[in-house]
């Protein structure tokens, strides 16, 4: 049962004012865009703030309101329970993936895999990569249909057209720095948001003790039942969220790397992502749950306000439209839902062209001009777009979200978990062996799909076999079992090579080769060294190269040597680094200022009346 | 009412296996880079990373304690947690 909730135009003037500001910052930040680079990475320059809440914005979209809030109305605070198993990847995304696709210059995970393995991998994984991504997209998209039908009063295929056109406009002509400058403030209206009406509905119930009271002691406990109900149980959900969702989030979203890459410094994206995971996300936990629990504590104590048959998908909405003590909060916090899909979508629809263009496209091409490659980007964004509405009417047939959601993705992430896994911690794991794990991981996941009570139960914990839905979460255990067990199978039947030159700074073992991959010399023991110089001092030459020139002062202080990487960005801290670019360090000035070249200045466009920061990189 | 299912055994197949990968990866990386390395370069972050797992297993620690002792204000102490953690991070990782 979905209940109808009215709105008048001051709703509508706040919803359409809303949007209109995101489409504007997104043509705003459109003309920053001057190659691929810019358009996929933002010229890899943005604080750790900046990507710390941009990923938090990413990875929060409205399917996690719809999804989070759905469970937490039906079974409490364990709605929650995977969303910090992030950490426990931690060391090895740390210190292993960010600065192997940072410092190797990874665009994009299939890229990885044809520099890795070989570029039958790339193929596969691209394949897999856009399923994953589109997935994304429709899943979005169909939750914010569910939760704005009640408002809306439209049929859902109408909403999610609406909405996808309005994201796509955007989305093709901003790019990644529209995306990530939105993203954060979209970060902090949602947290905002969701923390309001937590507070609202708190209120509305009469206090912190009437709500904690309303609540059963397993509507309390963190963690759900070991292995039942079939819809949630904890051993499933641990499986599919909190480790293939986790890793594959984390490791293979192609939104999410792009972040990384979007940093400006190794330092800055392992900084992001610690931010990420130990101070945003709490807060977003309780932001995309609570009006679930709200709900469940107001159906426990006042069913008459609120049946228990109400349809958990449009939660967080009807809730919204109980608690919020005037249209104008109502409309505040719909607009923050929005804000969340069209932070996550805007993000994986930037992704998919990035796979698009990187892996498919250029490849193909006969040498495109940057021109081309960016007006193709665009184009891609629009057409990944429409084929995310195709993917959300197809999950539209599934049920709940949160099902289709967790079936969707462990039948999709392990074979690329897998290989990502084993190639970056395992230096033998083959091609051949990558190859294998992926083309004959694919066919057990199939026949567990045709047989799964025969293949899935041995892995099943005890959770029980419902034919209609069979396994729908514990199955990504059995599929990450099949898929790991060929490609070790694989390499240890495989000769191993003679040595690993081939691979140096693609793996764990070899990551040391990779800051001096990425410098093209060797590294300087004096990175870090930062220097602060008068606007007044720069001058900005003719020269169309990407370099700086430092006077002998300056250049005695920062103790650079000419070929090292700069990071030259304008002190004020809140910009994050908007205006900064990176730039190679050139012969000593003969003047008694600073030179950047022409190419410095229009990248990153500084204000010379302002102070500039001059750090040595890497 | 026996919670056993709905409570600590799920806490500690969710933390054996956590502590697996998580101590498994630290030690990886200890591997990789080498000890002087890591521990002399890095040693705020491989800090972090300790306090970060301790900080996350007893979120779920004290929500179960606090669950089943109907206790709520055992959530001040998350909340204490919180801020300590986001302060040391702001302040001390760079």
């Amino acid at each position: 049962m979905t209940p109808e909730i009215a709105t008048s135009s001051l709703f509508w003037v706040i919803l359409v004012f809303y949007v209109s500001f995101v489409l504007g910052a997104g043509l705003f930040f459109a003309r920053n865009n001057q190659s691929t680079e810019d358009f996929f990475f933002g010229g890899r320059r943005f604080s750790w703030w900046l990507i710390g809440m941009s990923m938090l914005a990413t990875g929060v979209g409205s399917h996690s309101f719809a999804k989070y809030a759905s469970k937490g109305f039906e079974y409490g605070f364990s709605s929650t329970m995977t969303y910090m198993n992030d950490w426990f990847f931690m060391p090895l995304l740390l210190f292993g993936w960010i600065p192997i696709i940072y410092y190797m210059k990874v665009n994009s995970i299939p890229e990885y895999f044809e520099r890795r393995f070989n570029s039958t991998v790339r193929n596969l994984s691209t394949f897999t990569m856009i399923l994953y991504l589109i997935g994304y997209i429709g899943i979005g998209l169909l939750a914010l249909g569910s939760l704005l039908q009640p408002i809306l009063g439209w049929d859902i295929e109408t909403i999610i057209i609406t909405i996808a056109l309005i994201s796509g406009i955007y989305v093709s002509l901003g790019g990644q720095t529209a995306i990530i400058f939105t993203d954060f403030l979209q970060g902090v209206v949602l947290l905002f948001a969701g923390l309001l009406i937590f507070g609202l509905g708190i209120a509305y119930l009469g206090g912190f003790d009437i709500f904690w009271n309303a609540l059963s002691t397993t509507n309390k406990l963190p963690l759900a039942d070991f292995n039942s109900p079939p819809d949630f149980n904890f051993v499933g959900v641990f499986w599919q969220d909190g480790v293939v969702g986790s890793v594959g989030f984390a490791f293979m979203n192609q939104a999410v790397i792009m972040r990384f890459l979007s940093s400006r410094s190794v330092a800055h994206a392992r900084r992001a992502t610690m931010m990420n995971v130990l101070v945003f996300l709490p807060i977003a936990t309780i932001a995309v749950s609570n009006a679930g629990w709200v709900a469940r504590a107001i159906t426990n104590t006042s069913p008459e306000v609120l049946a228990e048959t109400t349809n958990p998908n449009s939660i967080f909405t009807v809730v919204a439209g109980i608690v919020a003590s005037s249209e104008a909060v109502f409309a505040f916090l719909v607009a923050a839902v929005v804000a969340a899909l069209m932070s996550s979508l805007d993000s994986q629809i930037n992704a998919s062209a990035a796979v698009v263009v990187n892996d498919i496209y250029t490849p193909r091409a006969k040498n495109p001009s940057e021109k081309t490659r960016l007006r193709v980007s665009m184009l891609t964004s629009a057409g990944v777009t429409i084929i995310g509405i195709g993917a959300a009417f197809l999950f539209a047939q599934y049920g709940t979200i949160y099902e289709a959601h967790g079936a969707f993705h462990s039948v999709v992430t392990p074979p690329m978990v897998t290989m990502i896994f084993l190639g970056i911690f395992w230096q033998r794991f083959s091609a051949q062996a990558a190859v294998l794990s992926f083309v004959l991981g694919s066919v057990f996941i199939v026949l567990g799909i045709i047989y799964p009570f025969e293949l899935i139960t041995p892995f099943a914990h005890g959770t029980e076999f419902v034919p209609e839905k069979p396994y729908s979460y514990i199955r990504a255990l059995y599929n990450l079992v099949a898929c790991v067990s060929i490609g070790v199978i694989v390499t240890l039947f495989t000769k191993p090579p003679k040595n690993y030159d081939h691979i140096k700074g693609l793996t764990l073992w070899t990551i040391k080769d990779g800051a001096e991959h990425f410098k093209g010399a060797k590294v300087n023991p004096n990175a870090g060294i930062t220097i602060t110089v008068p606007g007044s001092e720069i001058i900005v030459s003719e020269d169309e190269n990407n370099k700086i020139c430092l006077p002998q002062k300056y250049m005695d202080q920062i103790k650079g040597n000419v070929g090292d990487l700069m990071y030259i960005s304008d002190k004020r801290w809140y910009l994050g680094g908007l205006k900064s670019t990176h730039a190679n360090l050139g012969s000593v000035s003969k003047f008694d200022g600073v030179i950047i070249s022409k190419d410095v200045q229009r990248h990153a466009q500084f204000d010379l009346s302002r102070d500039l920061i001059i750090e040595l990189e890497v | 009412m026996d919670l056993f299912s709905h409570s600590w055994l799920p806490f500690l197949y969710q933390y054996s296996f956590g502590l697996l990968i998580f101590g498994g990866g630290l030690f990886a990386i200890f591997k990789a880079y080498g000890y002087e390395v890591l521990w002399g370069e890095y040693k705020t972050f491989v800090v972090a990373l300790v306090w970060g797992f301790i900080y996350v297993t007893s979120i779920h620690l004290i929500m179960t304690i606090a669950a089943l002792n109907n206790a709520p204000q055992l959530y001040f102490v998350i909340l204490a947690g919180y801020i300590i953690t986001g302060l040391l991070l702001s302040r001390y990782i760079r």
